[in-house]
């Protein structure tokens, strides 16, 4: 086959191509084909008038544009804001603000029936909360009879901790671990191991917590099913050598604060106000008095200390995360 | 009955749960618990942290959903609506027509041997142009298109935020009128501009000219032959340093927006002694600095290469079939495949064939690439670099975390 056979060939099959070409969406079909055999005419009576022509692709009727149902689909690509609106501002974003809530709301109350009443403690939660406030009492060595006062300071808490839905009195995990603790405990007061080791619960799963592993706030509920374990599980009654014991921890927390808090506050100067700076450095300084005072005079611990102490407040958050990983660590070697 | 609601969490009722724990606090401290306090009172700390940690989880979390939701349905937006342009103006318009075609007609009519092959050299320079201007345009539109829509959808939202909580919504900073000037839409396609598409054809076609001087119509050219040719004539466009550079002469994407010159005349063109209101001009002029911006980054150049690859692909992967030889392949397999001890297919052979030959089958698998359009655009559409590249332009880069709620 010689170039001429092929270039005609070739331009044969352009030419059947061109015939082919597609009919517009919006030309009808009728139109179409009437210009396109007029074409065919031209070239076919006068082979040899040049025709202005162009090499049209070849391809079947294009599909027209699918719009869908979607109203969206049919608003103009140029009204982004009102499409912008019609997504996030009225159903959409109600729905997902709905569906936000209702989530947050799920977690909050994570046991709680969402048809209790309004997140108000229910008379057998207040029940619990009688009752956990007085094993805390018994626990403190505070009567109802001797520090009434403290009863009822510590009582609105509980409650209010139970309305944001974050206690859990779950009557079967409360009785099985009474039942856990039970087994290591020969009722003969308190065993400062068990203590410790509930302790060590609260710290570590504290830590978890707070190191993001899991998407729920069940700090609440962790940190007292941990101290609901503690005190169903230890009969506390912290008279003679059991209070010698827990003035061990005291001493050994204080000590520890009074080692390490000057530190802290040297290296986290500047991420905090002077102001916030400055009763760090009190709270310190209360610390390392109360350390050495201890020293010297064992039982005689300054109590105006203390209330001093305690006025100054909380402990910085970060300082707090760095002693419970210290916690932590100290655990898992010993693990 | 009353539902638990949600502001009943908000960070002053946890603070009041907070003060209250710390009130327990001096109350163990009282009672010389010093080991309860340190850690209660930090467990108190990480309480309070989780609590609004967590809320501030959940917003963030919102805050994605929003805009995810938002970015979703406008990427179909978009790919419909390109859809809709290419077929305006190549289906309907024919804007491909402006391509320098001879007439079949006089090629056949040509006598003169020498004039003859002039006007098929034409032929073959015509329907390379064409092939690539398809090619080009359309990821070009698809993604440029995505770009304007998702840049739009950054003001959207940061002028929702501003002004949710107020009726008033009428001070937008980038208005429908800016939006409209902007956005490439059927109805205003300043890629398609009659003058402004004349020269992104023209610089298309004299390359081609060019690198089509030794490709001639006589000779035979195998399937990686030609794949090379290709790669040849998109290496003249498509290195970083000529496409990302807009003003580089060479840069196709320069024809997608008005020139800085433009937009400054249209700036001016629009003050008046009495008004001095270009405003909505000057928030234009805004975007198309932006898009400049982006069309110099490398994230943009990498979008682009992977979506020009994408319709580059689609075409060879056509093509090929045009090279496959049925009857060699028959042959082969009467031969080969009776000692096979277990049945396999084998691949087609490719043949060669000669320029001319491969010209209408190219001109073919064009019209295929129109019709098939819309699978390009998609293809194109859901990949991770582009979806990535225009999360980021939407969200401006946002570090949700760092969001104040």
């Amino acid at each position: 086959m010689n170039l001429d056979d092929l270039l005609n060939s070739a331009l044969d099959e352009l030419e059947t191509q061109e015939k082919e070409q597609p009919t517009t969406t919006k030309t009808t079909t009728t139109t179409t084909t009437t210009t396109t055999s007029n074409t065919t005419k031209t070239i076919n009576n006068n082979n040899n008038t040049v025709t202005p022509s162009t090499i049209k692709p070849t391809y079947n009727k294009p599909p027209p544009p699918s719009l869908g149902n979607d109203d969206l689909l049919n608003t103009n690509v140029n009204d982004m804001m009102d499409i912008f609106k019609k997504l996030l501002g009225e159903e959409t974003l109600k729905n997902l603000d709905a569906g936000f809530d209702k989530e947050y709301n799920k977690d909050i109350n994570n046991n709680s029936d969402d048809s209790n009443n309004g997140g108000l403690p229910s008379e057998e939660d207040k029940k619990k909360i009688d009752e956990l406030a007085e094993k805390l009492a018994t626990m403190f060595g505070v009567s109802e009879d001797s520090d009434l006062g403290d009863m009822d300071n510590f009582k609105p808490f509980l409650e209010e901790l139970t309305k944001a839905g974050g206690l859990n009195f779950n009557n079967d995990e409360l009785n099985n671990n009474s039942n856990n603790n039970n087994k290591n405990n020969n009722n003969s007061g308190v065993h400062i191991d068990n203590f410790e080791s509930s302790i060590s619960d609260t710290l570590k799963n504290l830590a978890d917590n707070a190191s993001n592993k899991t998407d729920n706030n069940g700090g609440i509920d962790d940190l007292f099913s941990n101290l609901s374990k503690l005190m169903e599980g230890q009969n506390f009654n912290l008279d003679g050598e059991e209070t010698g014991q827990i003035n061990d921890l005291f001493e050994e927390s204080i000590q520890f604060m009074a080692e390490n808090y000057p530190d802290w506050i040297e290296k986290n100067i500047d991420h905090y106000p002077p102001e916030e700076t400055e009763r760090f450095k009190n709270q310190s300084e209360i610390f390392s008095m109360i350390a050495q005072q201890k020293e010297g005079e064992a039982d005689m611990l300054d109590s105006g200390l203390l209330a001093r102490m305690s006025q100054l407040g909380n402990l910085p958050d970060s300082f707090c995360e760095d002693s419970i990983k210290k916690v932590e660590t100290e655990i898992d070697e010993k693990e | 009955m009353e539902n638990f609601q949600f502001e009943d969490l908000s960070p002053n009722k946890v603070s009041k749960v907070y003060q209250d724990l710390k009130k327990f606090g001096s109350f163990l401290y009282n009672h010389k618990m010093g080991v309860f306090l340190v850690s209660f009172s930090s467990g108190v700390a990480y309480l309070y942290h989780n609590i609004t940690q967590s809320h501030k989880r959940k917003q963030i979390k919102l805050a994605k959903e929003r805009v995810m939701t938002y970015f979703e349905s406008t990427q179909k937006l978009s790919e419909r609506e390109v859809d809709a342009i290419i077929t305006k103006f190549i289906d309907e318009n024919k804007i491909l027509d402006k391509i320098q075609t001879p007439s079949l007609a006089s090629i056949r009519s040509e006598k003169d041997p020498s004039e003859k092959l002039k006007l098929t050299d034409q032929l073959k320079v015509s329907i390379i142009t064409k092939l690539f201007s398809v090619l080009y345009i359309i990821p070009m539109v698809t993604i440029f298109n995505r770009l304007q829509i998702n840049l739009i959808g950054k003001y959207c939202y940061l002028d929702y935020v501003l002004y949710k909580d107020q009726e008033q919504h009428s001070m937008r900073l980038i208005n429908q009128q800016t939006e409209s000037n902007f956005i490439n839409s059927r109805n205003n396609c300043y890629f398609f501009k009659d003058i402004n598409f004349s020269q992104f054809i023209n610089l298309i076609q004299e390359q081609i000219k060019i690198s089509l001087k030794d490709w001639k119509i006589d000779q035979q050219s195998s399937f990686e032959g030609f794949l090379k040719l290709l790669i040849n004539i998109r290496n003249n466009f498509e290195k970083k340093e000529i496409i990302a550079s807009i003003s580089s002469d060479n840069s196709l994407l320069k024809y997608l927006i008005p020139t800085e010159e433009e937009i400054d005349n249209l700036v001016q063109s629009q003050k008046t002694p009495e008004n001095d209101n270009d405003i909505e001009y000057q928030n234009l002029k805004m975007l198309y600095n932006e898009i400049r911006n982006i069309f110099e980054s490398q994230k943009f150049y990498d979008v682009l290469k992977d979506s020009i690859n994408q319709s580059f692909l689609e075409f060879t992967k056509n093509l090929r079939e045009d090279f496959e030889s049925t009857e060699l392949k028959k042959q082969i397999d009467s031969i080969v495949l009776p000692d096979l001890p277990i049945e396999m297919e084998i691949p087609k052979p490719l043949v060669t064939m000669h320029n001319i030959i491969l010209l209408p089958k190219i001109n073919k698998q064009i019209g295929n690439i129109i019709v098939n359009k819309k699978s390009i655009i998609e293809k194109i559409g859901s990949t991770d670099l582009i979806n990535q590249l225009n999360y980021s332009v939407l969200t401006n880069d946002l570090d949700f975390n760092k969001v104040q709620f």
